[in-house]
C-alpha cells in the first residue's frame, strides 16, 4: 500500500496528462458546426480526399501484407547472416522523419532520381501521382506491420508446427493452417495499426506525391488545405480521423486481449 | 516392425543407437539430456540423422540417400506438452491429421463428451487423451510418446497408464514411450531400454533390466544401491554357488561359468531385497549370508523407510541401504544406533561383471 500523499501526487500527474491529451480532441468536436457537418463532409474536396485515402491506404495495406508476412516469418523463424542488418533496414522508416522519407523517395524515383531517370526514359513518371501516394504510405507504414507480425510468429509454439508435420501436413499447409492461424490476432492488430499509419501519412506524401485534389490529396493533406479555405471542412475531416483512430486503438486492444480498462493504475488492496 | 540405426551430433552431444522392435511398447528410460527426445525427433523426421537407416514395416524412411519428410511418415507423435492446437476445438484437433471416423477412438479414450470444447477448457489428463486420440486417428504404424504423463498428478497418471495399455491392446503397433520415471517404464514397457548420453546401455524385458542389469550404470539407473567388490574364494557348481570374500565377510553368490577362484568380482543388491532376520520368530531353514549391522540412519522414503546400515567392524558411516515397509519398522521398533541382523538372499545378489 502506497502512502496517501504519494498516491495523490500520482493521481494528480495522471489527471493533468490525460487532460492535456483529451482537451485538444474535445476542442475539435466543440468547434465543429454540427449543423453543416454533413454538408462539409459531402463537399467535393472532402469526398475526394475520403475516397483517395480509403483506396490508397487499403492498397498500401495489401502490398505491405503480401511482402510483410514472408519477411516477418523469415525473421521470426530462421537465423542467418545479416539478419540484424536486415532488421535494422526494415525498422528505419519507422524512426525516419516522414519529410526525409518523402525526399528520399523523390531522390530515388523522381524524374532525375536514381531509378526514376530510367523509368522516365520508359515514359513512366511516378512522383505526384496516386502511385506515389501508395509508395509513400508503404514506405512509412510497413515497419509497423512487420514488427507485429514478426512478434506474432515468434509467439507461435514451434511444437505446433512439428505436430502438424507429424500429422501429414506439409510445410505450406502447416504454415497456413497452424502458424498463420495462431498468429492471426497479432497479424490483424498489426494490419489495423499499419492501415491507420498509412491513413495518417502526411509528410512523405506531401514531399513525394504533392497535394493535388483528387489525385494525391489524402485526408491529412485535405485537412491542411481546408484549414486555409474552409475550417469547418478541416474540422469535419479531423472528426473522421479521430473516430477512426479510436476505433483502431479499440480493435488492437481487443485483439491483444488487454481489455480497455484492464490495466490497474494502483495495486489493489488484496495485493500483498 | 521398426528397425533403426542412428547417429547424430548435436553440439557436444552425440547420439548413437540401433534397435529393432515389433508391436510392443518399448519404454526408453533415461535422465533429461540423455537423448530420448532427440531419438524420437530423429524417428519422426523432425531432425535429420547424420548417418543411419530407419525402416518401418518394410518401408524405407531414411538412409544416406533418402529422407522421407515427416508428413509422409506414418508416425503418431504425442508431445510432452501435447502441442494441441489452441485455435481449434477438440474435434478439429483430433481430425486434423486425417478425417477418419473418430467415434471408436474418442469413446475408448473417454473424450466423446469433450468434442466441441476448446483446448483451454481441458484438464491436463483430458489434454493428454486428446493428444493421444489425435495421433491415433492418423492411423500411424508407429506411436511415439514423449514423457506423456510427466505433467499430470499421480492419481490421473495411474488411470492414464491403464488407458494407454488399453489403447495398445486395440491398436497393437510399435510404441515407443520415453520417460525418466522408473515405475512408469516398469508398468508400461514390454521391454525397457536404458539410455544414457546418447547411447542405449541395455534393452531387455523389465524383469531382466531391474534384476539382471547389464552394467553398474544400468544397475544404478534402476535403483540398485548396494555395490560390493570382493575376491572369489571357492566355487560350488553342484549347489550353484560362488563363495567370495568382501568387506571382511564371506558371501555366497549365484554361480557363473566365468567365475574363477582368486579373481575380483562386483555384485549388488536392491535395497528392498535385503532381508531383516526376525529374531522373534523360529526359523525352519538356515540363514544364508547373515550380516550383523548397526542402524546408522532411518529416513522416510514415500510410504516406506530407508535404513542406512553399517556392517559391524566397518569404518564407513554406512555400507548398505535397505528399504522396508512402515509396518515392519514399527513392529520391530527399529531405531537409529541399534544393531540389526540382516541377510542377503542368494537369488537377490547380482553379478555386475559382464
Amino acid at each position: 500500500m502506497l502512502p496517501r500523499w504519494f498516491r495523490m501526487t500520482l493521481i494528480l500527474l495522471i489527471t493533468i496528462f490525460l487532460l492535456y491529451i483529451t482537451i485538444p480532441l474535445v476542442a475539435i468536436f466543440w468547434q465543429v458546426d454540427w449543423s453543416i457537418f454533413h454538408q462539409s463532409l459531402t463537399s467535393q474536396v472532402a469526398q475526394q480526399a475520403l475516397k483517395l485515402s480509403l483506396s490508397t491506404s487499403l492498397i498500401s495495406l495489401v502490398i505491405i501484407i503480401i511482402f510483410g508476412i514472408p519477411v516477418a516469418y523469415i525473421l521470426a523463424r530462421f537465423d542467418f547472416r545479416f539478419k540484424e542488418a536486415i532488421d535494422t533496414i526494415i525498422d528505419i522508416p519507422m524512426v525516419l522523419p516522414p519529410a526525409v522519407a518523402g525526399l528520399a523517395l523523390l531522390m530515388a524515383f523522381g524524374r532525375n532520381g536514381l531509378i526514376g531517370q530510367y523509368l522516365y526514359l520508359l515514359g513512366i513518371s511516378i512522383p505526384f501521382s496516386t502511385l506515389a501516394v501508395i509508395m509513400a504510405q508503404v514506405f512509412v507504414a510497413s515497419p509497423f506491420f512487420i514488427k507485429s507480425a514478426r512478434a506474432a510468429f515468434e509467439a507461435v509454439d514451434h511444437r505446433y508446427e512439428q505436430a502438424s508435420l507429424t500429422l501429414g501436413k506439409n510445410h505450406l499447409e502447416t504454415f497456413i493452417r497452424i502458424t498463420l492461424m495462431q498468429a492471426k490476432p497479432g497479424i490483424i492488430s498489426g494490419a489495423v495499426m499499419t492501415w491507420a499509419r498509412a491513413l495518417g501519412e502526411f509528410g512523405a506524401t506531401l514531399m513525394f506525391a504533392g497535394n493535388m485534389t483528387g489525385r494525391t490529396q489524402t485526408l491529412p493533406l485535405a485537412v491542411l488545405s481546408a484549414f486555409e479555405s474552409d475550417v469547418q471542412v478541416a474540422l469535419s475531416l479531423s472528426v473522421i480521423l479521430i473516430v477512426v483512430s479510436f476505433a483502431v486503438i479499440l480493435i488492437v486492444k481487443y485483439l491483444t486481449r488487454g481489455g480497455i480498462f484492464h490495466a490497474k493504475f494502483f495495486p489493489s488492496k488484496t495485493t500483498r | 516392425m521398426l528397425s533403426f540405426s542412428l547417429q547424430k551430433q548435436l553440439g557436444s552431444f552425440y547420439l548413437q543407437t540401433e534397435m529393432t522392435m515389433g508391436s510392443e511398447i518399448l519404454a526408453i528410460l533415461g535422465l533429461s539430456g540423455s537423448g530420448k527426445s532427440t531419438l524420437l525427433n530423429l524417428l519422426a523426421g523432425l531432425l535429420k540423422p547424420d548417418q543411419g537407416e530407419i525402416s518401418l514395416n518394410g518401408q524405407l524412411y531414411f538412409n544416406k540417400n533418402y529422407n522421407l519428410p515427416p508428413y509422409k511418415r506414418k508416425i503418431g507423435y504425442v508431445f510432452q506438452d501435447y502441442a494441441l492446437f489452441s485455435h481449434l476445438n477438440v474435434l478439429e484437433n483430433i481430425t486434423y491429421g486425417a478425417n477418419n471416423p473418430y467415434q471408436e477412438i474418442s469413446e475408448l479414450l473417454r473424450i466423446d463428451h469433450l468434442l466441441d470444447r476448446s483446448i483451454s477448457q481441458l484438464s491436463g489428463g483430458q489434454k493428454q487423451r486428446v493428444a493421444l486420440a489425435r495421433a491415433l486417428l492418423y492411423r500411424p504404424e508407429l506411436l511415439l510418446l514423449d514423457e506423456p504423463f510427466s505433467a499430470l498428478d499421480n492419481l490421473i497418471r495411474t488411470k492414464l497408464r491403464m488407458d494407454l495399455l488399453n489403447v495398445h491392446k486395440h491398436y497393437p503397433i510399435p510404441t515407443i514411450l520415453v520417460t525418466h520415471n522408473l515405475e512408469e517404464a516398469f508398468t508400461l514397457g514390454d521391454r525397457i531400454a536404458i539410455m544414457d548420453e546418447g547411447r542405449i546401455l541395455q534393452v531387455a524385458d523389465p524383469e531382466t533390466v531391474f534384476y539382471r542389469p547389464a552394467s553398474k550404470a544400468v544397475a544404478r539407473f534402476v535403483g540398485m544401491k548396494n555395490f560390493f567388490s570382493g575376491e572369489i574364494l571357492q566355487l560350488d557348481k553342484a549347489k550353484n554357488l560362488t563363495l567370495c570374500h568382501s568387506n571382511n565377510l564371506n558371501v555366497y553368490l549365484p554361480y557363473k561359468e566365468s567365475h574363477q577362484v582368486g579373481s575380483q568380482i562386483e555384485f549388488g543388491i536392491r535395497p528392498e531385497d535385503i532381508r531383516i532376520v526376525r529374531e522373534d520368530r523360529p526359523r525352519t531353514t538356515p540363514i544364508v549370508n547373515p550380516i550383523k549391522t548397526t542402524v546408522w540412519r532411518v529416513i522416510r522414503d514415500g510410504l516406506s523407510y530407508r535404513l542406512f546400515l553399517r556392517i559391524q567392524g566397518s569404518i564407513k558411516n554406512y555400507d548398505m541401504e535397505s528399504l522396508i515397509p512402515r509396518h515392519l519398522l514399527n513392529s520391530l521398533a527399529i531405531t537409529e544406533g541399534q544393531t540389526l541382523s540382516v541377510h542377503l538372499p542368494v537369488e537377490a545378489l547380482h553379478n555386475l561383471d559382464y
